[in-house]
């Protein structure tokens, strides 16, 4: 290690203190001294380096006092940054105006068609019923020529939901949907249209068994689903798929109570959001059975609706067989549905619901 | 020095004069297109100060060697140093370096020139760590003398030293321990 003189005569060379043959001594000397000219080295880089720190710190010191003094305190400033934040942003802001000005666009025009939609609808409605008042005329006509009846496409009057009894056209809905009708056809999601008439109907439990009579319906191969004729536990999710319009809706809540409508014991309680057109749609459970079929709701009381239990109609169907009917009929025993997902469980029970449609002259 | 009839060569000159005042001078004529080019390439203001200032720095080290000859006029040479430093920074901070929107011409600041300013820039950084990591009083005590070049009483003084030469002792001591953070910071940045 240098002692602290040489490291002295060593700064002194380096700051150019020493006169020229001092100077010219310590160059003698670095030329001997390998670990003199080591040090001297190293500190001349050390010198140099702290020499450069300090004249950037400097330097740094006067620009942030000339920015204060140029920049910052400038009355335009404020301005500045209106601009700034223009220029950054204008790209965003042009494209977030054109989003809500076509939002505010197709929310008028939807609101405008919504309304057009109501219009159209209620127009619709007096129309139809202008057009039975022209039937009517016409068959007055007609009755008096003493020709045949011709079959008129109308819009239904009334119509509700109903699914397949039995893989050969056999379909049940809510009695109340059919019950003052002249004529029933039923509508399969491919919107093919077949003619059914009513083979039961009970009071009681406000059922309706219908059998397809048009002679181009095509049994179905077998039932994916069957009716349980175990009794449905409160609090059990069920679902429903109908037809409050012309698409089918699926809806979906819990069994809320083992009895329907003040008491009915023929009924269940269940929380499903239901509008008029589900009347007459199934009920199932999460397993995919059978538990009942949707018949109503209380209109004072919110969220209640009622669904005919399947033991009700079960029962009905076993008296049924005894009595009226020639054949009788078989319910499906196997449930295909259960373990599958809700989406697949849908997928596999829509083509056996149907919309029923009722025609009658009011 | 005057405003208004500002050319480059009285810039220059007045710089290697060490007249500083020029620095006002530059900042008022350039700092507005600097920063307008850092504001809508996606910076801040300060972003921009930051860059000018380097770019300011760049340029005033580099009039201090004489051997450095600038190929253009000032104000192109500032825009490209900041359009580079610009480039490099939002390159560090994210991956994905979008369209950079230019306003003005710039030149090309080839490889050497580039490779000499950052290495400016480490020199810096292990300069500030290594005197950050010496502590008080040595850090106040190396740059009284060697930035500030207050002599060795004034120092004694400042820091109640009875006398100059045990300022001296005090110094060579804060120096040894400097020097070996210093060359500790070079070893580090090897690794």
């Amino acid at each position: 290690m240098k002692t602290g003189k040489d490291w002295e005569e060593m700064e002194q060379y380096l700051d150019g203190k020493l006169s020229a043959s001092e100077a010219n001594l310590f160059e003698i000397k670095l030329q001997t001294d390998q670990q003199l000219l080591q040090l001297m080295l190293e500190h001349k880089k050390m010198k140099e380096s702290i020499a450069a720190y300090g004249e950037r710190i400097i330097l740094k010191q006067k620009l942030e006092k000339i920015h204060l003094e140029t920049v910052a305190q400038t009355p335009q400033n404020k301005q500045n940054k209106v601009k700034v934040f223009w220029i950054q942003h204008y790209k965003t802001m042009a494209v977030a105006a054109s989003v809500s000005l076509l939002v505010a666009i197709s929310t008028l025009m939807y609101i405008n068609y919504q309304k057009v939609q109501i219009r159209q609808s209620a127009n619709f409605k007096a129309l139809r019923k202008d057009m039975d008042r022209i039937k009517r005329s016409q068959k007055a006509l007609i009755n008096n020529f003493n020709t045949s009846k011709k079959e008129e496409i109308a819009p239904a009057n009334y119509s509700g939901t109903g699914f397949a009894l039995t893989n050969d056209g056999y379909f049940i809905t809510s009695l109340h949907v059919i019950k003052d009708a002249d004529s029933v056809f039923i509508q399969n999601q491919f919107a093919q249209t077949f003619k059914a008439i009513t083979v039961f109907r009970n009071e009681e439990s406000d059922i309706a068994i219908l059998k397809v009579v048009s002679p181009n319906f095509e049994a179905y191969k077998a039932l994916p689903y069957s009716f349980t004729d175990k009794s449905g536990n409160i609090g059990e999710h069920v679902f429903t798929l109908g037809f409050p319009r012309e698409d089918m809706v699926y809806g979906e809540g819990a069994l809320s109570a083992a009895s329907g409508f003040e008491g009915d014991t023929v009924s269940y309680q269940i929380s499903i959001p239901l509008n008029p057109g589900n009347s007459g749609g199934p009920l199932v459970d999460d397993k995919g059975n059978i538990i009942g079929l949707i018949s109503g709701k209380q209109t004072e009381t919110e969220g209640a609706a009622f669904a005919v239990k399947s033991q009700s109609i079960i029962s009905i169907i076993q008296e049924l067989a005894k009595d009226s009917l020639d054949e009788g009929f078989k319910l499906n025993k196997k449930n295909n549905l259960a373990g599958l997902s809700r989406v697949n469980q849908i997928k596999m029970l829509k083509d056996y619901i149907v919309t029923i449609k009722v025609y009658n002259q009011e | 020095m005057n405003e208004i009839d500002n050319s480059d060569e009285q810039i220059i000159a007045a710089l290697r004069n060490n007249d500083d005042s020029v620095l006002s001078v530059l900042y008022k004529l350039y700092f507005g297109s600097i920063n307008h080019f850092i504001i809508t390439n996606s910076g801040s203001e300060d972003d921009a100060k930051d860059i000018f200032q380097e770019a300011i720095i760049v340029f005033y080290q580099n009039i201090k060697d004489q051997n450095f000859e600038l190929n253009c006029k000032i104000k192109t040479y500032l825009y490209s140093v900041s359009r580079l430093m610009w480039l490099k920074k939002i390159k560090k901070a994210s991956a994905i370096v979008g369209k950079i929107t230019d306003f003005e011409g710039f030149i090309a600041i080839d490889d050497s020139e580039a490779a000499l300013i950052e290495e400016r820039e480490i020199q810096f950084g292990k300069m500030a760590a290594a005197l950050g990591e010496l502590g008080e009083p040595c850090k106040t005590l190396i740059e009284d003398f060697y930035i500030k070049q207050l002599s060795m009483g004034q120092i004694s003084e400042k820091f109640g030293y009875t006398n100059a030469d045990n300022a001296k002792t005090q110094k060579y001591k804060c120096l040894m321990r400097l020097k070996k953070l210093f060359f500790k910071q070079e070893e580090r940045l090897q690794l």
